[in-house]
């Protein structure tokens, strides 16, 4: 009996597709073809990034590249570009900080249209006042309490015209731990008394978020962000960066394990079940194993310029402006209504969580 | 010698300086006979003029131990002293590097200020040296300039409730403050480490006519009062920060709305934010007050 091959669903895989292939015989810096994008992103799209710390680098990348990448709460005229960073204008597309869950990005979008308004709203300090919700938005707290209203309610119109004016929202996940309130369940970025407010435990509580409490609020979300933004697409990415502290009982490595693979399975869910959100892999290109973890710092968290730079290089294989691309939609800072591309800035990062570690 | 220089709104305190002077500017003979009377004005001299007056220091010595000082009224010390008041450039050159240091001292660098800066102190040194004997009085650096008026409040505002535009809260509008006047705050440490007595001199209050730019732009005066102010109080906190004196408005100057009081601003021309000359009186006369509580004319 002659011998014949079997066709089987393994039989004209993709090279890509087979370990042996794409990762176990190719040096880990010549591996390609890692991301195909679900849709093109127009020269012209409005492009918005939030996220945990990780997405500083994409937002900075995307707009050193041409993209029109939107700031919606810029820095005026004259600020000096030293001082931007600190006051956190230009690292996202307004005035948001990191966010670092998903319960914060959604309760951002709540608070944004006044669907809620967090029940503790100010942490009194000697000094001025705090946002609990954005503590380190500027190097010291607010001036007074009206200070402070007055830069949210200026935040959160920034925060409507993200969410309903752009083309392309892209959110890195980070944690899924966080601390919140006892009182209303409203999440805090950082937890209260680390950097400013005072913990009190009969307050605030911790939380480690499951992937189906990810998953509804990520899903509540995309739900309100396309009720008032039909068109708008979601672009998802895991951060590859590890916690720097973790109050589960776990280790800090398995809580990171823990943490990193709940966000992945949501961004891999969500974008298997919509065509409007694709998964762009820049925690495997870091933190998988082929990587050898060649792009962390010494530390083994931080991660280092020339692998934000790999990062996007697969990115920019599949999403480039055109040659011919007209310049970015160059608006007035001087017009609010219209959202200013700001300048490249320096690879540091703000990274609030690193805070946690000058307390440990 | 005290040297009151800076920006064009040093030409009201020039005014207002030869309206509270009166006369012509005393020559040293005659400030000599003063000097007998009261030993202040006389160690100025002594230190002016060593040679012709040597043996008048033992005098002011006798006399600062026989008698003591009447305290001068500002037209006094406008009288008796070698005071020289003058703009030496604009507004907005001194928010830009405008000063170089070398072993002789600090020097303007921009060609019209050294020019102006010569002319007015002549002829003593065009350059400011390490333990100058004069004293200098800088008016710029209270005042948000050109750079900062109603065109660039358009997009941001300190304003509490302010819809359209973004809010700017008091620490990074203090921040923009810092950075702007950076130049000018260098300038002064400069001088401070020369160890040369400098101090620093307001610009007026918002005028009445300045306020018909902001107008055009629809800014309520409680808005373009909290830009000034707050501007105001962000330099004064970095000059206090550095020990730095400076010399604010007196009260007396503004009017009930918080603006420069409509008699005393320039009606030179439309949008004129300066003040006039009887401002200058009034604010010279102010400083010389707070120089002399400081006890600029009585340090040797």
């Amino acid at each position: 009996m002659s011998e014949t091959k079997k066709s089987h669903p393994y039989s004209a895989l993709e090279d890509r597709a087979l370990w042996r292939k794409a990762v176990g015989t190719v040096n880990p810096l010549m591996v390609t073809d890692l991301y195909r994008r679900k849709f093109e992103i127009r020269p012209e799209d409005r492009i918005v990034t939030a996220g945990s710390c990780f997405a500083q680098h994409l937002a900075r990348k995307l707009r050193e590249s041409g993209f029109n990448f939107c700031d919606y709460e810029p820095a005026p005229d004259l600020f000096p570009a030293s001082e931007a960073k600190a006051y956190n204008y230009g690292v996202y597309s307004a005035r948001y900080c990191n966010i670092y869950t998903i319960r914060q990005l959604w309760q951002t979008f709540e608070r944004a249209f006044a669907h809620r308004e967090p029940a503790e709203g100010v942490w009194e300090a000697e000094d001025g006042c705090y946002d609990p919700f954005r503590p380190v938005v500027e190097p010291g707290p607010f001036a007074s309490r009206e200070d402070l209203e007055a830069s949210r309610r200026s935040h959160l119109a920034a925060c409507r015209r993200v969410f309903t004016e752009c083309d392309l929202f892209v959110f890195t996940l980070g944690l899924t731990e966080a601390w919140e309130s006892k009182l209303d369940g409203s999440v805090y970025p950082l937890c209260p008394g680390t950097v400013a407010g005072e913990f009190d435990p009969s307050r605030h509580g911790f939380r480690n978020f499951t992937f189906g409490e990810c998953y509804a609020d990520m899903t509540s979300f995309i739900d309100a962000l396309r009720e008032v933004n039909p068109t708008v697409k979601i672009l998802l990415t895991v951060s590859p960066v590890p916690l720097t502290a973790t109050k589960a009982p776990e280790h800090i490595m398995v809580a990171t394990s823990y943490s990193k693979s709940v966000l992945r399975a949501v961004a891999g869910q969500l974008a298997s079940e919509n065509a409007f959100i694709d998964y762009f892999p820049s925690f495997e290109i870091i933190a998988a194993t082929p990587m050898r973890a060649m792009f962390y710092e010494r530390n083994m968290r931080s991660v280092s310029p020339a692998g934000v730079d790999f990062v996007m290089s697969h990115f920019f294989e599949k999403h480039r402006p055109r040659a011919d691309a007209p310049a970015p939609r160059q608006t007035p800072a001087d017009a609010p209504s219209k959202p200013r591309p700001v300048d490249p800035d320096e690879a540091d990062v703000v990274c609030e969580e690193m805070l946690l570690d000058q307390g440990l | 010698m005290l040297v009151v220089f800076g920006d064009s709104h040093t030409i009201a305190l020039r005014e207002g300086f030869q309206r509270l002077r009166g006369i012509a500017q005393l020559r040293p003979a005659s400030m000599l006979k003063r000097a007998v009377a009261t030993w202040e004005p006389a160690a100025r001299i002594v230190e002016r003029h060593p040679k012709a007056i040597a043996a008048a220091e033992s005098i002011v010595r006798r006399a600062r131990s026989l008698r003591p000082a009447p305290t001068p009224t500002p037209k006094d010390l406008a009288r008796e002293f070698d005071i020289r008041v003058g703009q030496i450039d604009h507004g907005y050159t001194f928010h830009r590097p405008f000063f170089r240091v070398d072993a002789k001292g600090l020097h303007f660098t921009r060609p019209a200020a050294a020019n102006f800066f010569r002319k007015l102190v002549a002829p003593s040194p065009a350059h400011i040296e390490r333990r100058d004997a004069r004293r200098f009085v800088i008016c710029s650096g209270f005042y948000p300039s050109s750079a900062l008026l109603s065109k660039f409040w358009q997009s941001h505002s300190t304003a509490h409730n302010t819809e359209g535009r973004h809010y700017l809260s008091r620490g990074a509008y203090h921040a923009l403050v810092r950075d702007y006047t950076a130049p000018l705050l260098r300038f002064l440490v400069t001088l401070q480490d020369l160890q040369v007595d400098v101090s620093v001199v307001a610009s007026p209050p918002m005028s009445p006519n300045g306020l018909l730019s902001w107008k055009t732009a629809s800014f309520g005066i409680e808005e373009v009062n909290t830009v000034h102010d707050e501007f105001r109080n962000a330099f004064a906190a970095e000059l206090g920060r550095r020990g730095i004196p400076y010399t604010l408005p007196p009260p007396e100057v503004y009017g009930a709305d918080g603006l420069l009081r409509q008699e005393l601003a320039s009606t030179r021309k439309v949008n004129d934010y300066h003040a006039n000359a009887k401002y200058g009186e009034a604010m010279v006369a102010h400083l010389l007050e707070d120089l002399a509580a400081r006890g600029v004319f009585s340090t040797p």
